[in-house]
């Protein structure tokens, strides 16, 4: 396997296209907005004082962060524990498979927003609505990604666990496992973007709580600067999260990387 | 030591014969290769042997006792190695004594141990990703051998490997088995190689498989290649074997 390129070191020349970019950007956006109605349009000059309004004189942008950020992780956190567990009965087991195979490939493809209506009728407009969303949103993917990642382990290896007389448990948690862990980490990849999606729909379009429900307040009332705010909130939480995936996922995953 | 007895093998019921009425035995201490065609069972043999596959009908003896699980008494090379790719070398090497339970600091040592026997001090730290082949079937040896079984089971395992790796391989495990005792049950289709290391050949044919005859090595051990190949008794035996499997082919 190849060695991987190392990244080219960026010249003074590239950072200046970039800021200068982000600078036009801005530009661009605050004169065309200037002069809008303020019920359409914020200028980023408004935002950036709404930014600081809300989270640092009001702050009630954090007490919101928390309440999606704890409804995302119990519901993320839920959906790979299940994940996890029937993904590997699937793999590991033909029937198991046979009979829940449609049932994973059938929610997988929906998107879960359409069974909001459904979860209202059961739960009523509830905080609990949201994290069965989350879950409903992010198994399917990390489900089928283990059944694949696991049904796909190489036999020879399987054999290798066989002849030294390991337990049929030894062989799942030291073979098959870390054998399956690139789709499986792909599964919870998948599935933490539809989880985010889960969250913040569930919280605009249902609970109207959480950073979602900052949102569609604002909007309600045109204060359009406002409104960014936890945009922006969600836009960074999404991406600590990720970041925070493939920090794990390179922990565990060392071995592949190729060098001498 | 090991007793095959009439072992057949049918991969499913109404399924061609695999492996027909197949007796074999190897004593203590004794290198036996099984040389034949590739279809000719002998993998399959091995695995039963193993006990990695069941056989259809007879029975597989270890020291008088049946032996038809795997068991700490055998351990296996393979042909493809079937290195953990997500364990170092050291750790890899220590997987079979981890799974039969012994304390990390000992099987760490005794791995370190068999590493150095094989020349791989200093790559304990190592991904199999980062080793060659060659490298890579010296620590799928030290993993068998750490283990010390009573009876090593090797499937084509320099099969994989280039000329020059495995010659040097050959004259490497000619060593270990002289020094070591080991008694081997070894698969493989290459003639010079049986002729290398074994005290005795074992040659199977196709459609079923089955034992066509058994040549005694004469040669002592330890011994190298390349004495041996310089001996003419080492042309003698290669081409009755070769006359055998030529006119088994040339009899179906």
């Amino acid at each position: 396997m190849a060695r991987l390129k190392p990244e080219r070191r960026r010249t003074i020349f590239d950072w200046t296209i970039r800021i200068g970019f982000a600078i036009v950007l801005l530009v661009a956006w605050e004169l065309s907005t200037r002069a809008q109605s303020r019920a359409l349009a914020a200028p980023p000059s408004e935002i950036l004082r709404a930014f600081w309004e809300l989270t640092f004189v009001e702050g009630v942008i954090f007490s919101e962060t928390l309440v999606t950020a704890r409804a995302f992780f119990m519901g993320y956190g839920a959906a790979i524990a299940i994940g996890l567990g029937v993904g590997m009965l699937m793999g590991r087991s033909r029937l198991a498979e046979y009979v829940l195979e449609p049932y994973v490939t059938l929610m997988y493809a929906l998107p879960s927003i359409a069974l909001i209506p459904v979860l209202v009728i059961w739960f009523g407009i509830n905080d609990r609505i949201r994290v069965v969303l989350v879950i409903l949103a992010s198994v399917f993917p990390i489900i089928y990604n283990t059944a694949t990642g696991v049904k796909n382990v190489d036999e020879e290896l399987v054999e290798v666990g066989r002849s030294f007389c390991a337990t049929r448990r030894k062989i799942a948690t030291s073979i098959v496992l870390p054998a399956a862990l690139p789709l499986i980490f792909a599964g919870l990849r998948i599935g933490l973007s539809h989880a985010l999606v889960g969250v913040i729909g569930a919280e605009i379009i249902v609970v109207i709580t959480g950073l979602g429900g900052l949102v569609i307040r604002y909007a309600d009332n045109f204060q359009m600067a406002n409104m960014f705010v936890p945009i922006i909130f969600i836009a960074t939480l999404a991406v600590l999260i990720t970041a925070g995936m493939n920090r794990f996922q390179t922990v565990f995953r060392r071995w592949e990387v190729q060098d001498e | 030591m090991l007793r095959v007895a009439s072992v057949d093998k049918r991969f499913s019921a109404e399924g061609p014969l695999v492996l027909d009425d197949l007796d074999l035995s190897v004593g203590q201490g004794e290198f036996v290769s099984l040389l034949g065609p590739s279809g000719c069972g002998k993998t399959t043999l091995l695995k039963i042997v193993a006990g990695l596959l069941p056989p259809t009908a007879g029975k597989v003896f270890l020291e008088g006792k049946e032996s038809s699980e795997p068991s700490r008494d055998k351990a296996m090379v393979f042909q493809h190695f079937n290195l953990l790719p997500w364990r170092t070398t050291i750790n890899n090497v220590a997987y079979g004594l981890e799974v039969q339970g012994v304390a990390k600091a000992e099987r760490l040592e005794k791995a370190a141990q068999f590493l150095q026997l094989l020349d791989l001090e200093g790559y304990e730290n190592h991904y199999p990703s980062q080793i060659s082949g060659g490298m890579k079937q010296r620590v799928g040896l030290a993993r068998a051998l750490a283990t010390e079984p009573r009876l090593m089971l090797m499937d084509e395992p320099f099969g994989a490997l280039d000329a020059l790796t495995r010659e040097y391989l050959q004259d490497e495990l000619a060593k270990i088995a002289a020094s070591q005792n080991l008694t081997v049950l070894f698969v493989t289709h290459s003639i010079d190689e049986a002729i290398y290391l074994s005290d005795r050949i074992v040659v199977m044919g196709n459609n079923p498989g089955r034992i066509l005859l058994e040549y005694p090595v004469p040669f002592e051990r330890p011994r190298t290649t390349t004495v041996v190949r310089a001996d003419p008794r080492f042309a003698e035996l290669r081409n009755q074997v070769w006359l055998l499997l030529e006119e088994e082919k040339a009899g179906r």
